[in-house]
């Protein structure tokens, strides 16, 4: 698992790469929280790089989440791929929440 | 393949090694072993985290075979007697507060696979899945 940060005009983007699942993700979380504490307004969670994903993946991107709606933020998910994009799919994540196929979208629809 | 491995958290490691070795031997597709590797995550720690009072007591066998065309996983454990697929769906329409991710692997793995069923049996939980290969052209 690979967690790095950019940041586009006024968008801070986190890349998730490599697997997430029960043995990575504590440290991905570890890792986004110190992303999330900073980001002030958008936060967008890209999944390009992302092969892998389990339910403990699952409640990392959900607790991220609900953390940026808790304290006004808005978060938005996209360019999820192959497996991963199944189970977000399959776990009913395309309507809780905003899943984009490509980042340019996303970051427009802010 | 057969491996033990006992309820310690770092097998969960063990059996993935095993799963990419046994997928890599048998040919199986990328798909079906990322669909077993989700299997194993959810199912195992499941065991390891709630099955046992003691850790690192018992064994957990994982058998990994090609029959009759499908992968097939089976899990057997000697912890709590527990059906670990006899739980009720998660609610996927319930708003982003409110939600539970916890409940999702059972869902998660029901999903992935074609068969699944368990059974009680000398004490021992055995749990066996199957994902069909070479999925058709679709997926």
């Amino acid at each position: 698992m690979e967690l790095t940060k950019r940041v586009i005009d006024n968008t801070v983007v986190v890349d998730i790469a490599g697997k997430l699942d029960t043995q990575t993700a504590a440290a991905a979380m570890d890792e986004l929280q110190l992303h999330l504490d900073a980001a002030e307004g958008n936060f967008l969670v890209n999944l390009a790089g992302l092969e892998f994903i389990a339910s403990s993946g699952l409640r990392v991107i959900l607790r991220a989440a609900k953390q940026m709606r808790a304290k006004g933020g808005t978060m938005k998910v996209c360019s999820a791929r192959g497996v991963v994009k199944e189970v977000l799919e399959i776990s009913g994540f395309d309507a809780l929440l905003d899943l984009h196929d490509e980042e340019e979208p996303a970051l427009k629809a802010f | 393949m057969r491996i033990e491995l006992n309820n310690n958290c770092d097998q969960l490691a063990v059996a993935m090694n095993a799963l990419q070795e046994f997928a890599d031997s048998a040919g199986v597709s990328k798909a079906v072993a990322q669909a077993a590797a989700l299997v194993l995550d959810e199912l195992l720690v499941n065991i390891i985290s709630y099955g046992y009072p003691d850790p690192g007591r018992d064994v957990i066998t994982l058998e990994l075979d090609i029959v009759d065309d499908h992968l097939q996983i089976r899990i057997i454990d000697g912890g709590i007697a527990f059906n670990p697929l006899d739980q009720p769906a998660p609610d996927l329409d319930l708003p982003l507060e409110q939600r539970q991710p916890g409940g999702l692997g059972i869902h998660l793995v029901k999903e992935f696979m074609d068969d699944y069923a368990y059974e009680y049996r000398d004490e021992r939980n055995i749990v066996t899945l199957r994902k069909k290969l070479q999925p058709g052209p679709d997926q």
